[in-house]
């Protein structure tokens, strides 16, 4: 069922290249800024076949829900990408006085579909990239099992631990969007502020440095406070609970036209909205399940239309670059061919589609 | 059975014998090299692997010695000792025509033996003849399967006894089909010197091993045959026998601690846990500062142990006290060291980086604890029922407010019904009103372990009374199965009222649990609250305790709550009786016990244990014994002819004398019987009830029940019905089976 190109894409993956940075005996380690830390990891999977991509500009509370992974883990097409994502958790928020909890704090997601054999050696091979040598360390991969009530997506997998410290969530997609996966895609999460703290040998995440002459305190306390603020007194309820059902209807009208990406943006407003309300206090316990319904759902349904729109598009990324075909062209080809003949079975022993509704988590 | 002559005496090359092979027996090693497997998964799954290989190989007549089985969170590995390199032959023998039928007059074989001797795969020159158990002769054809050879079929079973592992949960990876509890990476099997070849799902076996991580070689490691396994990993940084691990690390843990003057305690679960997460384990202690010894210690050792897998190390205790080892420790007074032992995997290299790293992990994580219940103390406990609706309790049961509600009503009512003095059904209302409190603090939110212990805490800081402290923690006692139930009487009833409400609310909207799935930990629930009842002694009615509880759900209709009635009281039968069987009374005494009567569980506890004290008699038993045959002449007899004798009815008729001597000796100690059953005097009824065994045995040898004239008949029926009547109130004896 693999193509060449897919092939591709897996050789790379499979080749561990253990990045050679100077050997820790020989060379102090330098200082690494939070910036250095990103670009490090950036560099250090591109070489090892991701593109690298840019965080999703609607808000949300974790990297899986930046479209580059909710939706590339669904259906059969490999998938490798790695970005930095901000994640907002508006119940975390602190008003930038805890040295650890952040309404805002920023993931190094990484995904890669189908998992590579050899994906916790390259995990490794990471950390020496940043001058973290597992022969110097501790590092250890605890249980620890990943489960999204909205997203309708759960995962095994482990915490990676530095020297007693959770750096990374390291995930083997089950299902997402209750669907079950097939590739399984890995997901490896870095918790940023967490790595950098520990390079940079400090306690409190504010005194973090990001660039040379600034910290996180100056480019985030006053953000962080106001953020808290926001959340925890002057959001406005009754207008967020207008808004939810606003981006609900909206989602599914967008949903029902078979725009895929036009709704998942207002999936994603819901989601915010929710958190905002839920950090407001403004959502009761009868409420709650209901809310977290209603956002499964429509991930649920914009998870569906984008399963559909690539299969119309036959799975793109199963084929060479010169015979993928998008947009209006596409669609054009693909009404002439539907009109003409019967509906183009899925890609082969791929199915897309293998559990049904009530199974999602 | 007569063996006859054998016809033809060719031998099947096949029964040659075979040349002398070199050893006839080998050590088969099979090692299933994981990505890292959840701690908990390893030694189940280790004893899994081991029983379903003695299986496999018992069912396929492979004979072998020991076996054994390694594991780390990387590899799981089974070794069998002495394996035959080839299957037992195997005869035998397959019965077919009757030998009339078999053979023509000349001896020759007829069609119907050639065509059995063809659909047996031997020759009809083959076929003999022998007698069945009935002395028939019929033909038989001797079937001979030479065995294969081992690696062949190790081959075959190997696969499915991997794919067979099953644990709590499993996955699928990469483009595989295959689940297990992580990715398979490698899969390292040898039978002797040499790789048995098969594959699963694309995994190659092959005849090499990893090593540690750090410690070892980054290329696979070959293992030359299974007697170098433990020797060859032990090279390459891995400790793969868990006992090894398990007891380096606690001598480890006890010398280090030794150093500091303290100690560990026993905890199996968690040394356990951290023989599991390692595969070269090095203790190292860690510090904290002494500051955050004023946090409650339950915090502290639940930041430690739970979250960091760390050793809490504690004061020596005084002299002859052995608080490491010693169960009596539990209750001693805690004292910990600012000091924990933590266990690496790997070396001593740059040890002080890890230590650094580890305290540094705690610290925060201190810091945070030391935060929260500074924070959570800036109000008092009481102000927490309010959040309480905002914490779920069950989607369809209401929040932890509604619940708290209804806890102490409840627990009001177990109060009146226990004649509880005033003052002391004040702390339990005290102890109910602010038992769920906890639940919206930042800590129990942080930590839900420490649910009920955190509660406590803020009930002393807040200067609530003793015994609501205590009530508050202990009602979620018992937590396990070993678990002690609770003491203090503010426990018990709130501990008793919550558990009774969860299971009727649960009940009530259907959640009953089913076959062995119980997801709402019902059966602990109701176990608890009978081992709460047994534990004081109460006298309670089961019955009226669930309608209370039932009644407690008012949003509910009265249908409904009905429905849920009979189940409920069933399910806390069948708790009731395994916490009778518990206590190693006979299950017959159990049952019979139960089917007179399961309302009151301390009253089914005392005719129980009567009961089965009384039977050490063979009189008593006797008498049980007699009570049956009295059941089944009743059973028998037409349902018209059994009424209960009547004393005047008795007196105005001629009884025979064995059947006056039965009769007044029942009258002489019925009064008696009635005032035993009464005071709750079990041991004196049965006492009572075994002098009977003379006259019972005397009537039933000189008397005729079923006489011919139906006068008579109905009154030895009417009076067998009598005497069963009360000897049967605390227990259906007719149910005694002996065992």
């Amino acid at each position: 069922m693999w193509s060449a190109v897919e092939s591709l894409f897996v050789a790379v993956l499979n080749h561990t290249r253990l990045i050679t940075l100077a050997s820790p005996a020989e060379t102090p380690l330098a200082m690494l800024y939070q910036q250095d830390v990103m670009l490090a990891l950036q560099r250090f999977w591109a070489d090892q076949g991701c593109l690298v991509a840019e965080p999703y500009d609607v808000e949300k509370g974790a990297g899986t829900m930046n479209p580059h992974t909710f939706f590339r883990a669904l259906g059969p097409e490999p998938w490798a990408a790695a970005y930095v994502e901000p994640s907002r958790r508006p119940v975390d928020a602190r008003y930038g006085e805890n040295p650890n909890r952040l309404y805002q704090h920023h993931q190094f997601q990484v995904l890669i579909k189908p998992s590579p054999d050899a994906i916790q050696d390259t995990y490794l091979a990471s950390l020496e990239a940043l001058g973290l040598h597992a022969r110097e360390h501790d590092i250890r991969f605890v249980e620890d099992n990943w489960e999204s009530a909205t997203l309708g997506a759960w995962g095994l997998g482990w915490e990676v631990w530095l020297d007693g410290m959770e750096i990374t969530q390291f995930t083997y997609f089950q299902q997402v969007a209750g669907y079950e996966c097939s590739p399984v895609p890995v997901e490896i999460t870095y918790g940023l502020e967490r790595l950098t703290s520990y390079i940079q040998g400090v306690d409190d995440v504010f005194d973090v440095l990001y660039a040379p002459g600034i910290a996180y305190r100056d480019l985030y306390q006053h953000q962080e406070y106001e953020n808290s603020t926001y959340g925890f007194e002057i959001a406005d309820v009754d207008l967020l609970t207008t808004l939810f059902g606003l981006y609900e209807t909206e989602a599914r009208r967008v949903i029902s036209t078979g725009l895929v990406i036009p709704a998942y943006d207002y999936v994603l407003k819901c989601s915010h909205t929710f958190n905002l309300l839920e950090a407001r206090g403004a959502i009761s316990v009868s409420e709650r399940q209901a809310y977290v319904g209603r956002v499964r759902r429509l991930a649920r349904a914009v998870a569906e239309a984008y399963l559909h729109q690539r299969e119309a598009l036959g799975f793109p990324l199963l084929k060479p670059l010169a015979d993928r075909h998008y947009g209006r062209a596409a669609i054009a080809a693909d009404e002439a061919a539907a009109s003409t003949t019967p509906i183009a079975p899925a890609a082969p022993g791929a199915p897309i589609a293998r559990v049904p509704e009530g199974s999602a988590v | 059975m007569s063996a006859s002559s054998s016809r033809g005496a060719a031998r099947s090359p096949r029964d040659t014998p075979r040349r002398a092979a070199a050893p006839a027996r080998r050590d088969l090693l099979l090692e299933i090299g994981v990505e890292e497997l959840p701690a908990r998964f390893c030694q189940p799954a280790l004893d899994q692997l081991a029983a379903d290989l003695a299986a496999a190989l018992d069912a396929t007549r492979l004979s072998h010695g020991p076996i054994a089985t390694y594991g780390t969170p990387r590899r799981l590995a089974v070794l069998a000792r002495g394996l035959a390199v080839r299957q037992a032959d195997r005869d035998t023998l397959v019965k077919g025509p009757p030998a009339r039928a078999a053979f023509d007059a000349t001896g020759a074989p007829t069609r119907a033996a050639e065509g059995f001797a063809r659909g047996q795969g031997v020759a009809a020159s083959d076929l003999t003849i022998q007698e069945d158990e009935r002395g028939s002769a019929y033909v038989y054809a001797r079937k001979h399967d030479a065995g294969r050879v081992s690696a062949e079929i190790l081959a075959t079973i190997l696969p499915d006894i991997i794919g067979a592992l099953d644990f709590p949960q499993s996955m699928r990876w990469g483009v595989h089909d295959l689940r297990f509890a992580r990715p398979i990476r490698w899969i390292l099997c040898l039978f002797g010197n040499e790789r048995v070849p098969f594959a699963l799902d694309g995994i190659e076996t092959s005849s090499t091993t990893r090593g540690h991580r750090t410690l070892g070689p980054a290329a696979p490691v070959r293992v030359p045959n299974p007697k170098a396994y433990l020797v060859t990993l032990a090279k390459a940084g891995v400790v793969a026998d868990p006992t090894e691990r398990r007891d380096r690390v606690w001598s480890e843990a006890k010398a280090l601690a030794g150093d500091l003057g303290g100690a560990p305690r026993h905890d199996p679960d968690l040394l356990d846990e951290i023989t599991w997460l390692v595969e070269h384990p090095l203790a190292f202690v860690g510090r904290f500062d002494t500051a955050y010894l004023d946090l409650p210690a339950d915090v502290l050792v639940t930041e430690m142990r739970v979250h960091q897998r760390y050793i809490p190390l504690y004061a020596s205790a005084p002299e002859g006290v052995d608080s490491a080892d010693g169960a009596s420790a539990t209750h001693a007074p805690v004292r910990l060291l600012p000091a924990f032992v933590a266990v690496r995997n790997g070396g001593d290299l740059n040890l002080d980086t890890v230590r650094h790293g580890n305290e540094k992990v705690l610290r925060a994580r201190l810091a945070d604890a030391r935060f929260v219940w500074d924070e959570d103390r800036r109000r008092p406990l009481v102000s927490r029922v309010d959040d309480l609706r905002r914490v779920v309790f069950q989607e369809r049961l209401g929040s932890q407010y509604d619940r708290t509600a209804r806890i102490e009503r409840l627990a009001a009512i177990i109060g009146e019904s226990l004649d509880l003095d005033q003052h002391t059904r004040a702390l339990i209302a005290r102890t109910a009103h602010l038992a769920k409190c906890d639940l919206a603090t930042l800590m129990v939110g942080e930590f839900p372990e420490l649910q009920g212990i955190m509660g406590r805490e803020y009930a002393r800081a807040d200067g609530e009374d003793a015994a609501v402290a205590t009530g508050i923690a202990e009602h979620y006692q018992p937590r396990t199965a070993a678990d002690d139930p609770p003491v203090s009487l503010t426990g018990i009833a709130v501990g008793l009222a919550d558990r009774l409400d969860t299971l009727a609310g649960f009940f009530a909207v259907g959640l009953i649990p089913g076959g062995a799935g119980d997801p709402f930990a019902l059966r602990r629930a109701a176990a608890g609250a009978i081992a709460i009842i047994l534990g004081r002694g109460f006298h309670v009615s089961l019955a009226s305790l669930v309608d209370a509880a039932l009644a407690g759900y008012t949003t509910l209709d009265d249908r409904t709550r009905a429905a849920a009635h009979a189940p409920l009281r069933d399910f806390l039968r069948g708790r009731l009786e395994s916490a009778l069987a518990q206590r190693d009374l006979r299950t017959d005494v159990v049952a019979a016990v139960l089917d007179a009567g399961a309302d009151d569980p301390g009253d089914a506890l005392a005719r129980a244990e009567a009961l089965q004290r009384g039977l050490d008699s063979p009189d008593l038993a006797a008498v049980a014994a007699a009570l049956k045959r009295v059941a089944n002449i009743l059973a028998k007899a037409p349902p018209a002819e059994t009424t209960p004798l009547s004393v005047n009815d008795a007196a105005a008729a001629t009884l025979i004398p064995s059947e006056a001597a039965l009769w007044q000796a029942f009258r002489q100690l019925r009064p008696a019987a009635e005032t035993a059953l009464t005071s709750g005097d079990y041991p004196g009824f049965y006492r009572l009830a075994t002098t009977l065994k003379d006259p019972i045995d005397t009537f039933f040898d000189q008397v005729l029940v079923m006489d011919p004239d139906a006068v008579v008949r109905r009154r030895r029926l009417g009076m067998l019905g009598t005497i069963a009547n009360l000897l049967t109130r605390p227990a259906d004896l007719q149910r005694l089976t002996g065992g």
